[in-house]
């Protein structure tokens, strides 16, 4: 094992070997979907930083090391999730421990009238017709080798339909647990929302390690709006700084609907945050706000596109990286605006804070504007603490290492404030206080 | 309380203050006024302990200690506080946080037990009433977004509540209006007490009709060119700075 193709050849054998036990093998078009997936595996082969879209990210370390795709049994008890809750967040709640459903330690509860909550091998195996719109053919980007590879086992996540007006009446909280007892496990959720007209859902993915052993999370999420549909989507990254996660999140958008993303990216040594949005209808507007924290030697890359194919569409970025250590932080930020897009708002802004000299930032907007009657802005810096705030803090008696966690915390703070559900913001803001604490002195005051 | 000597501070290759002598003692009140560009915030700076000046020459000795080799912090934690000329924005940072933090690294330091959230939102309140500060920039980020004069009642209300035992306010009337100077001006005539110092610099003989100052100082060029009482005041409003220069030349 040591050229990329063999790495590659022994991810397709594993996945060849393991087809008849997936879920839902014998459909037709759910097996000519995962023979295709894994053919464009085997010849996109990972990526390399010679592909523009991979430029800052080099995920040759995947190309040496394999994680597996077949599953075992896992014992995970209640115990051991608990701590992963958000106390006083009335939710259902599905968790996946490697990728697959545990249904002893989810709990979805009772469900309005048209919604369908369920995990996608269930939904595979009860109602393969109706997903094949949006799992077959069309609903996945071919050239992408993560999505190629999430498509070719296409084994579980969550599927969450809404009919037209209904409303999920609780957040739902997906728990996405890796671990790894004796080998490296690869974790390929794949998630599917359909919110059909007027309907609303609020959505926190969460993505934790339960040991120490590197894990390669590859989650592949598709998202449906149509007029007027709402969604609220929160992502907690935490996985441990010996793990990979690579994700990508599609959405598409109708008419005045609208797409709510909040980001917090603390784990892995290596993230990758996809998050590509279509905005196909008149009024359609989407909110974007990440928040990514690096130490030590981690990488963590927020890639995001946004396309305003209709007239009178908005999109708002706000990412803001906060890098210690000698981590490094990518924002690459895609706009493109149809040339019948007219009057569409895009706005994006991208923050960095240094915190030593050896982190690094880098950001690249990529705007592609094609009609005329638009206002987009962009707006990107990368600096640190700034004195003057330091020494203000300071003079007031506050020692240096609280001011600057202050500081820190300050910088994070719009984006925290921004998030709709405070159980949520709460929570994601004490996490960051307890990575503060470990390197500044927070812990004192709090 | 404050002793200071033969003080040289450069910033880079220039020199801007070349020789100040000053002694403050326990309950005095000493206004430092002078020219634009004098000195007078790079004086403040180096007393309150800000990076980038380097002393060259001279001592401060601070109630009987070395002061100039304490960090800002440990400056606070003894006692000083400085009103900004400009105080920063800092977004994110929510003011009464920030306070609460301070005041109990500071009741930390001198070994006395910290406030909990009740007693100091309760003090805070009390101390925002008595200067007049809106309460609800309480709550808002430190200084973001406050008009120019709410900033300084900002100060003065942080002094307030930091009790300190020697203030250096920088111009700290400049950009009020008539009521929030007579208010800024009740809030350090509180602060008044045997045991206490305030140095004020400012431009405006005004703000010391309502704070009746024991020394007046004048630095020009980086140096004390004159020091004497109230009256001193009077005569720089009716004169300006010229006739100290020409006074100077003869
Ligand atoms: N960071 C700096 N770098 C270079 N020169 C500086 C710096 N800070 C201050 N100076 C210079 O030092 C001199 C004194 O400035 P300072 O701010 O102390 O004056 P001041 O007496 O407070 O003036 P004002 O009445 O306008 O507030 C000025 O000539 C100023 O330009
Ligand atoms: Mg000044």
């Amino acid at each position: 094992m040591n050229t990329a193709a063999d790495m590659v050849a022994r991810y397709c054998a594993e996945l060849a070997s393991i087809a008849p036990t997936l879920p839902a093998a014998e459909v037709p078009w759910i097996q000519q979907t995962r023979n295709k997936a894994r053919d464009d595996f085997a010849r996109l082969g990972f990526p390399t930083r010679l592909q523009e879209a991979w430029h800052y990210t080099n995920v040759g370390a995947l190309q040496r090391r394999f994680f597996a795709l077949e599953s075992t049994d896992f014992s995970v008890g209640q115990s051991t999730i608990e701590p992963l809750l958000y106390p006083g967040l009335d939710c259902h709640r599905l968790v996946f421990v490697n990728g697959v459903h545990a249904p002893e330690l989810s709990a979805i509860g009772a469900l309005p009238k048209g919604v369908e909550l369920e995990n996608l091998a269930t939904a595979l195996t009860r109602t393969p017709e109706q997903l094949e719109p949006f799992l077959g053919a069309r609903g996945q980007q071919t050239e992408h080798a993560f999505n190629a590879l999430n498509t070719a086992l296409l084994r579980d996540g969550v599927c969450l339909r809404l009919a037209p007006n209904t409303r999920l009446d609780k957040p739902l909280h997906l728990l996405f647990l890796s671990t790894g007892e004796a080998r490296e496990n690869c974790a390929q959720p794949r998630n599917l929302i359909l919110a059909a007209a007027g309907s609303q859902a609020v959505v926190l993915e969460s993505y934790h390690s339960l040991d120490e052993a590197a894990c390669l999370t590859n989650s592949c999420s598709e998202v449906i709006l149509e007029a007027d549909a709402k969604l609220q989507h929160y992502k907690l990254q935490e996985e441990n700084h010996q793990s990979y996660h690579i994700s990508s999140l599609q959405v598409q958008q109708a008419r005045d609907s609208h797409f709510e993303s909040h980001l917090l990216s603390l784990g892995a040594t290596l993230a990758r945050h996809e998050l590509n949005v279509d905005l196909n209808g008149e009024g359609a507007r989407c909110d974007l706000n990440g928040l990514y924290l690096g130490n030590d030697r981690q990488h963590v890359d927020c890639h995001t596109e946004i396309r305003h194919m209709q007239a009178g569409a908005d999109s708002r970025q706000n990412y803001k990286g906060i890098l210690d250590g000698r981590a490094r932080g990518v924002f690459n930020g895609r706009v493109y605006v149809h040339p019948q897009a007219q009057q569409s708002n895009a706005e994006q802004s991208n923050h960095n804070l240094l915190l030593s000299a050896n982190a690094e930032a880098d950001t690249k907007p990529e705007l592609e504007i094609y009609a005329d009657d638009v206002r987009c802005s962009h707006g990107a810096t990368v600096g640190q603490l700034d004195d003057d705030m330091l020494f203000y803090l300071r003079s007031r008696g506050l020692p240096e290492d609280t001011a600057r966690g202050l500081l820190i915390l300050g910088f994070a703070r719009n984006l925290l404030e921004q998030m709709p559900l405070k159980t949520i913001s709460a929570r994601l803001e004490q996490k960051l206080i307890d990575i503060l604490s470990q390197s500044h002195g927070l812990k004192s005051l709090i | 309380m404050l002793e200071i000597s033969n003080l040289h501070v450069s910033i880079g290759d220039q020199t801007i203050l070349k020789g100040i002598d000053l002694t403050v003692k326990p309950g005095e009140v000493h206004a430092i006024m002078g020219p634009n560009g004098s000195g007078k915030s790079t004086l403040s700076h180096v007393l309150a302990g800000r990076e980038g000046y380097e002393v060259i020459e001279g001592s401060v000795r601070y109630e009987g200690k070395d002061l100039l080799g304490l960090s800002p912090e440990a400056r606070a934690h003894a006692g000083i506080f400085l009103g900004f000329q400009y105080p920063v924005e800092i977004p994110g940072v929510n003011n009464m946080y920030f306070l609460k933090a301070a005041i109990n690294a500071r009741r930390k330091a001198n070994g006395l037990k910290e406030l909990d959230a009740f007693d100091f939102i309760q003090m805070a309140k009390k101390k925002a009433g008595l200067v007049g500060l809106d309460e609800s920039l309480l709550q808002r980020a430190v200084n973001e977004g406050f008009s120019g004069g709410e900033k300084k009642r900002n100060e003065i209300f942080q002094m307030a509540v930091l009790e300190p035992q020697l203030a250096i306010l920088d111009e700290t009337d400049s950009g009020l209006d008539i009521d929030a100077l007579r208010i800024v001006a009740e809030g350090v005539n509180a602060l008044r007490d045997p045991e206490r110092a305030v140095i004020l610099v400012t431009h405006y003989q005004r703000l010391l009709d309502y704070i009746v100052p024991d020394y007046v100082h004048v630095l020009s060029d980086g140096r004390i060119v004159r020091s004497g009482g109230r009256e001193l005041a009077l005569t720089l409003e009716e004169k300006g700075y010229g006739w100290l220069k020409e006074a100077a030349a003869t």
